[in-house]
């Protein structure tokens, strides 16, 4: 009898996603699909109010990364304004990229040391009462400890620049509203230790050697595990470093030549296109100079780490230089390589934060800069997931008539589908039993993307983990919470 | 004795801000009524979602109460003392009350008595405003916890 798995929700991946495969009398995979109820109400939301408000009103879209909507939001309206692309003042600038590196950091160590390390650490077939933030505990305790710590730092550097930690206020268009006062940034930079920066740049660099460490044990799964040949997205900085607050477009295909490059991205939707499929409400982003059926891409930290030429702190770039040796200087199309770029990156925030401190413009007081009033405007950055492009038109009372967001799981749709089906057609076809370890790993696969769901919700008595089994004619066969 | 309540949720999503809401009403309406006890020191605060950076938050307070919606509790609303859970949970975005105990208690060695206050909602749509229910029910929230601080 033909049958359909289905796993819904997704745990330790937000909001609500299912993934359903569908396999013939002999067990072989028909299809895979993994579904997201995508969140696109928050467009026609923002549709009447004022541009102004808008670097306020998204960060209601995402309790995690708030910051990333702050700051794409406050870009475009930077545009708006009339500045152009790199017309903020140094101390604005400066502002922003280092509550948005803050964010990288906070980010980032949550998802390795919460989210991926139960994962490596105890395994996929690990009872999932072990193979969780517990067990990291109770076996690696320093580890969580540190989890916490970073987390808190990187809160503390957007408290420290946004204004509050949640509902931030510290972008608006054309600049900031706030500077870093002499005692924030001594607090952040000398604070008792292990609570300051270079403490958090050393944290860091042992994350990069933990990873390494487990990646020459395990190689095999490291580098195996739902790796398909992709291209890949991000934003660069002119001259080719990796850069998460600004920079031009750059994609590359999964051999390493340039798809785009150095494109201006107030003329992305020259350049990306958003496919609709009728089983999916989350639209599929391709490239148009590759057509739909090949021009999909990755964005976030593997993304970034191939599309860029160098990462402009030292550290980072040794790190990344070890990254790049592993694949010839090719990119690096190996899913679970996303948590080693995810760390790279998080030791990359850390010293930039650093770097930033030590910087005397973030004491300036040219805050807010203006030019002539403009009409459409759109803002990118790197969030911690991916690229996010915010796009908004105003009419002549400064209302917004039309908003567009592609957030980083958008961009991500098609590898996560494509990673799903690698684990049905690597894991579940064939098998006469499907396990508990061969569900983890359908888990596993999508949360290397670190996909959000559906932000901004989660009032209590939301997100158990549900299994469900359909035969041929869509009877329910078996169903299991957990 | 420091008394530490936390309104979670996300007023951009309707009656998931009722946790957001009684911390407003405290600081604005409510300040005398809770503060002039002489008997604790209240600190409020109010996050979209519990994370792991809660379990340190939580140290330095006797009590704690945890102030949060919910879709399928009891009407209008219910106050029970929770304890470390059994399991700790953790997503990107969300950890459950208990599991910031739990982490808490494995991390530093100790949590502090905690409360839940779960205030019953009904519409969780993009909007602004709490539903006419889920407003009523705010009410009966806010007596719950003055009668708890009453208590101590």
């Amino acid at each position: 009898m033909a049958r359909k798995i289905t796993i819904e929700p997704v745990t330790r991946v937000e909001g609500h996603g299912k993934v359903t495969i569908h396999l013939d009398d002999d067990r072989r995979v028909t299809q895979s699909r993994f579904h997201i109820v995508e969140f696109r109400g928050f467009e026609r939301f923002v549709q009447g109010r004022p541009y102004w408000e808008t670097p306020v009103l998204v960060e209601r879209l995402c309790g995690i990364c708030p910051v990333s909507h702050h700051l794409a939001a406050a870009k475009a309206t930077d545009v708006i304004v009339g500045l152009g692309l790199e017309g903020l003042s140094p101390t604005a600038e400066k502002m922003r990229r280092l509550m948005h590196y803050g964010q990288m950091l906070q980010s980032h160590a949550l998802h390795f040391f919460h989210l991926c390390s139960p994962d490596l650490l105890f395994g996929a077939d690990a009872d999932p009462a072990v193979r969780n933030v517990i067990g990291v505990i109770l076996h690696h305790r320093d580890l969580a400890v540190r989890a916490v710590l970073l987390r808190k730092f990187g809160q503390e550097v957007i408290l420290a620049t946004a204004g509050k930690k949640i509902h931030g206020t510290g972008a608006i268009p054309g600049g900031i509203n706030k500077n870093l006062s002499p005692e924030e940034r001594d607090s952040l930079l000398r604070g008792p230790a292990p609570f300051n920066a270079e403490t958090m740049i050393q944290w860091a660099v042992e994350a990069v050697e933990f990873f390494k460490d487990y990646r020459k044990k395990n190689k095999d799964l490291v580098d195996g595990f739902a790796a398909f040949p992709s291209n890949h997205l991000s934003l660069v900085r002119k001259d080719g470093a990796l850069d998460f607050y600004h920079g031009a477009l750059r994609a590359v295909d999964a051999k390493g030549k340039r798809v785009l490059d150095d494109v201006d991205y107030q003329t992305y939707l020259d350049h990306i296109g958003e496919e609709v499929r009728s089983w999916s409400y989350m639209k599929f982003p391709y490239l148009r100079r590759l057509g739909k059926a090949d021009g999909w891409y990755r964005v976030g930290p593997l993304a970034r780490l191939n599309t860029c030429d160098f990462i402009p702190t030292p550290l980072a770039q040794r790190e990344y230089e070890i990254f790049k040796a592993t694949t010839k200087g090719k990119p690096n199309n190996m899913t679970l390589h996303t948590h080693w770029a995810r760390l790279i990156e998080a030791l990359h925030s850390a010293e930039v934060i650093r770097d930033l401190l030590l910087d005397p413009d973030l004491q300036g007081t040219e805050l807010v800069r203006k030019g002539k009033k403009r009409r459409e405007g759109i803002g990118l950055v790197e969030a911690p997931r991916g690229t996010l492009f915010h796009h908004y038109q105003i009419d002549g009372n400064d209302q917004i008539t039309m908003a567009n967001l592609i957030v980083s799981t958008t961009n991500n749709n098609e590898p996560m589908n494509r990673a799903v089906d690698w684990v049905a057609r690597n894991v579940l076809e064939g098998k006469a039993e499907i396990t508990e370890g061969m569900l983890n790993r359908v888990e596993i696969a999508i949360r290397a993307y670190d996909p959000c769901l559906s932000c901004a919700t989660h009032a209590l008595g939301q997100m158990p983990l549900e299994v469900e089994l359909y035969d041929a004619g869509g009877s329910l066969l078996d169903r299991r919470i957990r | 004795m420091n008394v530490l309540v936390i309104g979670i949720g996300n007023p951009g999503r309707q009656d998931d801000g009722l946790g957001e809401a009684l911390i407003e009403r405290i600081k604005r309406e409510q300040v005398p009524k809770f503060e002039e006890r002489g008997t604790c020191s209240l600190f409020l605060e109010w996050k979209y979602q519990l994370n792991i950076e809660d379990a340190q938050a939580i140290q330095d307070a006797d009590l704690v109460v945890f102030a949060d919606a919910t879709t399928e509790g009891e009407e209008p609303a219910t106050l029970a003392e929770i304890a470390p859970a059994a399991q700790i949970a953790v997503t990107t975005h969300a950890m459950a009350p208990a599991s910031v105990l739990a982490l808490a208690e494995e991390l530093y060695g100790r949590s502090p008595k905690a409360y839940l206050l779960a205030i019953r909602g009904y519409d969780f749509d993009i909007g602004e405003e709490l539903s006419p229910r889920a407003a009523a029910n705010l009410e009966t929230a806010l007596s719950l916890l003055n009668e708890l601080l009453s208590r101590l």
